[in-house]
């Protein structure tokens, strides 16, 4: 084991510049390959030991590498997003609000092994479903799909995600990390009024989560998260559409108001 | 790479605090990152009880690691103790107050700046106060500090009366699942409180069946 030897100040003796430059001189030689116990000294690890930044940043860099969050300041405000129109991003804010995570000033600079936590939740304020009598509305499991891209030098889906644009087979849950279900508007026979009633989610608050270990070697720079919305599907055809997500076209005029969006994000050292 | 330096004295320079320090605080910061390159990788350089040992709180369930600190809270379903957010048991009055929901708080003892991620689920049920010309809800928040000063409005998530007096149209509006998330950097040592809060109206009451809360807070 290499050891650090080097002589201390003696009170009342004479310091010279070699003494000096020695204290430190010495460990430089040392550490050349060899760190040990007894460079860091024969004792506990502890706080005072660790490197801190004093800044606002937050992250130190090591158990927490970086965070991000959003919070599109919509808690009362709303947005229609309306069906059949291809996936959207869920860009709508309020006052001072944001409508994507915005790590571009401060990228997060992703190595092999890191892990990467995104959790968001949102407020479905209102649904609408057209006609009563549209035969799509009588049919159950109908759903929204909301999922997450990141901004790698582009928007695009992140890893273990698909682009739910069109129809997809979705058997391969690889396909569907994260993936946040919305449950559309559906139709219910009412004794009372002798007649069918539509319900809708109404102030209905989802959450989700995205997890991602990198097992990439190069380094993948993420300027930014955000959401994505898109539906109406059905959930089950039969046959052999059991794994099908259907984006169907039945629902042409239904709509999803979301207001409150927040999403945060922790980029965990690992490797 | 290993350590180097970053003054070094020679013959007649005057011996300056802030350089020596300089040196102290780079040496500092190059063991805090230490690259396997520098360490020796055929014998042990530290061991298991060179790491400051965590130090565990059991009736709060929260633990102090050199890392970071963590714990939480779950409450589920123990018959008759529901945890209770209305207007009858806080004395919030007004959707302007807002009150602790009671035990959903946690203190987390910040010895050093530290980023915290907050995580809570509830589920809940309302229960209707028969008044059908005025529909109440039951609000709830993340609160930081002081449910009164601290409350973020922006995490809000309620659940609504219903007015339509036990319709069943309604009823998957009373009892469905709330939850979310915050973050915090927070600077300055001390004991932050953190949790959540409420605001009830024109609901008798409002139950939450199950609870939960953790926390994550990060030093390094």
């Amino acid at each position: 084991m290499s050891r650090a030897d080097s002589k201390s100040v003696e009170r009342g003796t004479t310091i010279t510049t070699d003494d000096l430059n020695e204290k430190f001189s010495d460990l430089e030689t040392v550490t050349s390959g060899n760190i040990d116990a007894t460079n860091l000294r024969n004792e506990a690890i502890d706080q005072p030991n660790l490197e801190f930044r004093y800044g606002t940043g937050g992250d130190q860099g090591y158990v927490l590498k970086a965070y991000g969050s959003m919070d599109n300041n919509a808690s009362t405000d709303a947005q229609n997003y309306a069906s059949n129109t291809g996936p959207v991003h869920l860009s709508h804010t309020g006052a001072g609000g944001e409508n994507t995570m915005d790590l571009s000033a401060s990228p997060l600079e992703v190595k092999y092994g890191d892990v990467i936590r995104v959790y968001w939740d949102l407020v479905v304020k209102d649904q609408s479903f057209g006609d009563i009598t549209n035969t799509a509305i009588s049919q159950t499991g109908a759903f929204w799909a909301a999922w997450l891209q990141w901004n790698v030098g582009g928007w695009t889906e992140v890893p273990n995600t698909t682009d739910l644009s069109v129809s997809r087979d979705v058997s391969d849950s690889a396909d569907t990390h994260g993936l946040m279900i919305i449950p559309h508007a559906w139709r219910m026979y009412t004794v009372a009024s002798a007649s069918h009633q539509g319900l809708t989610l109404d102030k209905t608050s989802f959450r989700q989560a995205w997890y991602y270990k990198s097992n990439i070697v190069s380094t993948i720079t993420i300027s930014g998260f955000r959401l994505m919305i898109s539906g109406v599907y059905k959930s089950y055809q039969g046959g052999s559409e059991n794994s099908q997500l259907n984006h169907d076209t039945d629902w042409d005029s239904d709509s999803v108001v979301i207001a409150q969006i927040n999403m945060n994000a922790l980029h965990m050292g690992g490797g | 790479m290993a350590y180097t330096p970053a003054k070094t004295w020679v013959g007649g320079d005057v011996v300056l605090a802030t350089d020596v320090q300089g040196n102290l605080d780079d040496l500092k910061s190059y063991l805090s990152k230490l690259e396997r390159s520098a360490m020796k990788s055929d014998t042990a350089w530290v061991e298991t009880n060179h790491i400051m040992r965590g130090d565990y709180e059991p009736i709060i369930n929260r633990a102090h690691f050199v890392s970071g600190v963590f714990g939480g809270h779950v409450h589920s379903y123990p018959a008759g103790m529901f945890t209770y957010a209305s207007q009858y048991n806080s004395g919030v009055i007004s959707t302007a107050q807002r009150a602790h929901v009671p035990q959903t708080t946690v203190d987390i003892e910040v010895r050093r700046p530290m980023t915290v991620f907050f995580q809570w689920w509830a589920f809940p049920f309302i229960e209707d106060d028969q008044n059908t010309a005025t529909g109440g809800s039951a609000k709830f928040f993340v609160y930081w500090d002081d449910p009164i000063t601290g409350t973020k409005d922006n995490t809000r998530q309620q659940i609504t009366d219903d007015i339509n007096d036990y319709d069943s149209q309604h009823r998957s509006q009373q009892n469905r699942m709330m939850g979310g998330f915050s973050m915090r950097h927070i600077t300055t040592a001390g004991t932050y409180a953190l949790g959540l809060s409420t605001t009830t109206t024109d609901v008798a009451k409002c139950q939450l069946v199950a609870w939960g809360v953790s926390f994550e807070g990060f030093y390094i």
